[in-house]
């Protein structure tokens, strides 16, 4: 009997403590990283306010006629990217006018949307609930309606010691979700970390000196982004007319630039650019191969580079897909919870 | 195409997907002219699942041969994207010695018991493309192209049709009358041809996206047969 009790106890202790090694989620820095602006893991009851940000990402309660959540737009699978949507569709079927973005270590990220329109993520997660075409849900309805679920009331009890559900409760519990969405776990990463038996393959190696030249003064290891605004020679889509950072500034310099995406899981996050215009990564090496050097409207950084050729394109390709991390892509912590 | 060969008591049967565009091949972001020489339909982006596939006597009070696989058929990948799964064929195991005519019968979609279950593997995996959120499920079926008949500024068209619970789960049983001798030396196929059911439901429509799960996605799904041709 006293051996089982002892043996019970055993388990306990140890399951507890795998309880709380789950529990700390802090950014460990092996390389380094530039610190992140938007840091909620030191804020009280971090873990619950985790939860309850990833409960509200996942539940279409936020919508107005309960059908959308922000996962039917940001897919967990795929970097959270509308996977093979080049624009994304939101209530009744409305088409919006951009491509959804991977949403992937926007705790570093300065602004948000393709123009930069956003400076913090609580801001940012108020468009898409209330915007008439995406979830069009008032906020204070939201409010209301939250407010009427006992699950929610004991959720926002736990992570803010209050159960009364406000505006500014529930923006910040989804802005700590969205910031702990943090992908460094790549091949790309293990190399970096110098990690035991990772190495680049002499296609990647070749790959890497490529991008070291043509691409990284944009998309700047080891985010790679450096969260400028700029213009990678896409022409215009008559269509969609899109001015970009322009609409956010009304400065005509800033006409036609977009923000410098993350390349991390490129692989996964299809279709490419503000539009989604490119299906595949191959179409979007091509377009950098072949963009034509004499076009002013280029940003510079862009105006010297020079042509690729076919095998240049291919090593420069394994290179990218050294970006992916499936570790993060496939992590249960960041799924809705069955 | 290897149209049989021999496996233990069974034969393996492949049965091929042709693509066409008013009986002309299907061709990926080619203009199919249509009979005014100025309008046109092109095609993307084209796939959808397949389960349920069986192998079924006149009456279907027989199963031959039936398959778990979830098939997903993507009509435009490039060469080095086609290894993966079988992405333009079907194959079934099929016993000996039968000497009634088979008829081939499956689902387009996916069931709603998998689309809950969460089981992401192979065809169902996320990145495919195919997958909208845990309470929508999977989308079934998926054709978008260009159209001048849409509008000549915004050609665009999207049809992602979908759904597995309530009253708009959109997986239709589709019967296709195909039938093919068991003699191994045909190599039978199915065609789909887009023309009618896409002129068919732009008729109903005239709208270039449907993209939710609803009463137009059901409609989309019921008209599925339209599309295997003999
Ligand atoms: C209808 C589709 C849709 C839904 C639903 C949706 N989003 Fe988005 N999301 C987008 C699109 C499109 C953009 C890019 C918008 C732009 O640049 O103008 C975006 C951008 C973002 C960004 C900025 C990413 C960056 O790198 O700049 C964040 C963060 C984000 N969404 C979080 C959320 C959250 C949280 C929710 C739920 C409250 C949500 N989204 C719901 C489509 C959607
Ligand atoms: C002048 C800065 C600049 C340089 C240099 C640059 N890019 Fe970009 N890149 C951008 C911008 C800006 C965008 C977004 C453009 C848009 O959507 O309008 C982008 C988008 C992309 C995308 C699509 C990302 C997504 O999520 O949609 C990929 C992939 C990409 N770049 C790869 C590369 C590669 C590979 C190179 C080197 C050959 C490179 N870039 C060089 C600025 C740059």
């Amino acid at each position: 009997m006293r051996q089982y009790i002892l043996f019970v106890l055993f388990f306990f202790v140890l399951f507890s403590f795998s309880f709380l090694k789950k529990k700390e989620f802090v950014f460990i820095e092996n390389i380094p990283w530039p610190k992140p602006i938007h840091n909620y893991t030191q804020t009280p009851n971090y873990e619950a306010k985790f939860q309850l940000g990833r409960s509200l990402f996942y539940d279409p309660l936020l919508s107005a006629d309960s059908t959308i959540s922000c996962s039917s737009c940001h897919l967990s699978f795929t970097g959270f990217a509308h996977v093979d949507h080049s624009l994304s569709h939101g209530i009744n079927g409305q088409i919006g006018n951009r491509n959804a973005p991977a949403l992937i270590n926007l705790a570093w990220s300065p602004s948000f949307h393709w123009d930069g329109m956003f400076s913090s993520l609580e801001s940012q997660s108020l468009n898409p609930i209330e915007s008439p075409i995406e979830m069009n849900m008032p906020i204070s309805k939201l409010e209301k309606t939250l407010n009427l679920k006992n699950n929610y009331k004991t959720m926002f009890y736990n992570a803010f010691g209050d159960s009364v559900i406000d505006k500014e409760k529930i923006l910040n519990s989804l802005a700590v979700f969205v910031s702990a969405l943090v992908s460094k776990n790549s091949k790309y990463d293990k190399v970096m970390r110098k990690d035991k038996g990772v190495s680049f393959t002499d296609q990647e190696n070749r790959g890497y000196k490529i991008f070291q030249i043509a691409c990284a003064s944009c998309h700047q290891e080891p985010l790679f982004t450096n969260h400028s605004f700029k213009r990678n020679g896409l022409l215009v889509d008559s269509a969609l007319n899109d001015l970009g950072r322009y609409n956010v500034t009304n400065n005509p310099k800033d006409s036609l630039l977009f923000k410098v995406p993350t390349l991390r899981n490129i692989q996964y996050t299809f279709p490419y650019m503000h539009d989604g215009r490119f299906m595949r990564l191959k179409e979007v090496i091509k377009h950098y191969s072949n963009l034509s050097f004499k076009n002013i409207e280029l940003s510079k950084e862009l105006r010297k580079m020079k042509a690729l050729g076919e095998h240049e394109q291919k090593d420069l390709l394994s290179f990218l897909y050294t970006l992916s991390d499936k570790e993060f892509l496939f992590d249960k912590r960041f799924q809705f919870q069955r | 195409m290897i149209a049989v060969s021999i496996f233990g008591q069974h034969q393996i049967q492949k049965v091929g997907i042709h693509f066409f565009f008013n009986q002309e091949p299907l061709m990926a972001n080619k203009k199919h002219l249509l009979k005014d020489s100025f309008s046109y339909v092109s095609i993307s982006n084209f796939k959808f699942y397949l389960s349920e596939i069986k192998l079924v006597n006149k009456t279907q009070s027989k199963v031959y041969s039936k398959s778990d696989k979830i098939q997903l058929i993507n009509f435009n990948l490039l060469e080095e994207e086609k290894s993966t799964f079988e992405n333009d064929f079907i194959s079934l195991e099929v016993p000996s010695g039968i000497d009634d005519s088979c008829y081939l019968s499956f689902v387009i979609g996916v069931d709603s018991t998998t689309s809950r279950a969460g089981n992401f593997t192979k065809s169902l995996d996320p990145t495919l493309g195919m997958y909208w959120a845990w309470n929508t499920g999977y989308i079934h079926f998926k054709l978008e192209g260009e159209s001048n008949l849409f509008s000549k500024t915004s050609p665009k068209f999207s049809y992602h049709i979908g759904g597995y619970s309530g009253t708009y789960a959109t997986q239709t049983h589709c019967i296709s009358r195909l039938y093919f001798p068991l003699n191994g030396e045909n190599n039978p196929y199915i065609n789909i041809d887009l023309k009618d059911y896409l002129f068919k439901m732009m008729k109903l429509y005239k709208e270039s996206m449907v993209m939710i799960p609803g009463e137009k996605a059901k409609t989309f799904a019921n008209n599925f047969p339209m599309l295997f041709k003999q």
